[in-house]
C-alpha cells in the first residue's frame, strides 16, 4: 500500500460512496434471503406437529369410516342420516388439513426478519461486520433443513388432500349408484384411487410446480452461499 | 499511547469503523473519535497506533486524529474487495407457500 499524507481527494467520494452502498444493498438481499430460510426452516420445526395433527385427524375419520363399512350403515340407515354422517365425517379431515396448514402458517409468519435493519443501516462497516460474523456452516444446515422439511410438508399436504378426494369421491359413487341404480354399487378402490389423485394433481399441479422450483432455487442459492463462503474465508485483504 | 497493539490480524470491522468516521468527520480528537466509534478508550488507542504504523493515520500534537490518503485508499481497497465477492452473488426470489 503506497503511503501518501495528502488529505482524502473529494472528487473519488462520491464513487466510493456508490460502491459502498453498492455493498451495502447487496448485504441486504442477502440478509433478506436469508430472512426467507429462516421461514422455510420453520417448516421444520412445524414438521412434526403437522404430521401429528393430520395422523390424527385422519386416523379419527377412519375409524369413523371403518365403523361405517363394518356396521354396513349404506345399507341399514335411512339414506339422508346415511349422507349426512358420511359428509360430517368427510369434514374431519378437511378441518384437519385446514388445522395443519393455519398452524404451520401462523408458525411461519411468526418468524422474526429484518432484525438486521437498523444495523445495516449503519452503512458499510456494519455490512462488512454481518459478514465476517456470519455463521456458514448454521446457515447451510438451515438451507438443507428448510428444504426437506419444505418437500415433505408438500408430500403430506398432497397426500392428504388425495385422502379427502378419495373418500369424497367413494361417497358421491355411493350416491351415484343409489340414485341411478336404487342400490350400493362397490366402485374399485383401484379407480377411486387413481381418479383422486389425478384431481389432485390437476388442482395442486401449479403449486406443486411453484414448489419444485423454490427447491431447485434453494439448491443454487446453497451452492452461491457455499462458494461465497469459501472465497471469502479464504481470502486475505 | 498504550504500547499494546492488536492482535497480528485486527478486526477489519473495527478499522473500518474508524476509518468511515474519519472520512465523514475529517479530523477528530481521540475522546470523540471513541464516541463516535462506540469503542472504549484503549481499544481505540490501540487500533490507531496499529493504523498509525501504517500511516492510515495521523495524529498531531493536539491529539487529534486525521485520516491519511493511504487509509482512504485503504478503506476504498477493502470496500472494492468485499464488493469483488458479494457482488457475484444472484439471489433467487423465495416466497415460502404453505
Amino acid at each position: 500500500m503506497r503511503e501518501r499524507d495528502n488529505p482524502p481527494n473529494g472528487a473519488t467520494d462520491m464513487t466510493d460512496m456508490i460502491t459502498e452502498e453498492h455493498v451495502v444493498s447487496k448485504v441486504q438481499e442477502l440478509m433478506e434471503t436469508l430472512d426467507s430460510i429462516k421461514r422455510y426452516n420453520a417448516f421444520a420445526t412445524s414438521l412434526k406437529k403437522f404430521t401429528i395433527i393430520i395422523v390424527g385427524f385422519m386416523t379419527i375419520f377412519s375409524i369413523i369410516v371403518g365403523l361405517i363399512d363394518f356396521y354396513n350403515l349404506s345399507n341399514t340407515l335411512e339414506r339422508p342420516i346415511f349422507f349426512s354422517i358420511s359428509s360430517l365425517a368427510l369434514l374431519i379431515p378437511i378441518s384437519g388439513i385446514i388445522a395443519g396448514i393455519l398452524f404451520v402458517r401462523r408458525n411461519v409468519n411468526a418468524v422474526k426478519t429484518e432484525e438486521w435493519k437498523e444495523e445495516l443501516s449503519q452503512g458499510f462497516p456494519s455490512a462488512l461486520k454481518m459478514l465476517i460474523e456470519l455463521d456458514w456452516n448454521e446457515t447451510f444446515n438451515e438451507i438443507s433443513m428448510g428444504k426437506i422439511s419444505y418437500v415433505l410438508y408438500g408430500l403430506m399436504k398432497t397426500v392428504a388432500y388425495w385422502i379427502v378426494t378419495f373418500f369424497a369421491l367413494r361417497l358421491i359413487g355411493t350416491a351415484f349408484s343409489i340414485y341411478f341404480f336404487q342400490r350400493v354399487e362397490s366402485v374399485s378402490w383401484f379407480v377411486l384411487g387413481v381418479l383422486a389423485l389425478l384431481i389432485v394433481l390437476f388442482t395442486l399441479g401449479n403449486d406443486l410446480l411453484k414448489r419444485y422450483k423454490e427447491i431447485l432455487s434453494l439448491d443454487m442459492l446453497l451452492m452461491e452461499l457455499r462458494w461465497f463462503s469459501f472465497e471469502f474465508r479464504k481470502a486475505e485483504f | 499511547m498504550n504500547s499494546e497493539k492488536p492482535s497480528s490480524k485486527p478486526d477489519l470491522y473495527v478499522i473500518a469503523r474508524i476509518i468511515k468516521v474519519l472520512k465523514d468527520k475529517r479530523k477528530l480528537n481521540r475522546t470523540a473519535l471513541a464516541t463516535s466509534t462506540g469503542l472504549a478508550y484503549d481499544k481505540l488507542v490501540n487500533y490507531l497506533g496499529w493504523m498509525s504504523e501504517r500511516k492510515f493515520v495521523e495524529i498531531d500534537d493536539n491529539g487529534d486524529v486525521k485520516l491519511t490518503k493511504a487509509g482512504n485508499e485503504a478503506y476504498n481497497e477493502l470496500v472494492q474487495w468485499i464488493m469483488k465477492y458479494v457482488g457475484q452473488l444472484r439471489f433467487p426470489r423465495l416466497r415460502p407457500r404453505t
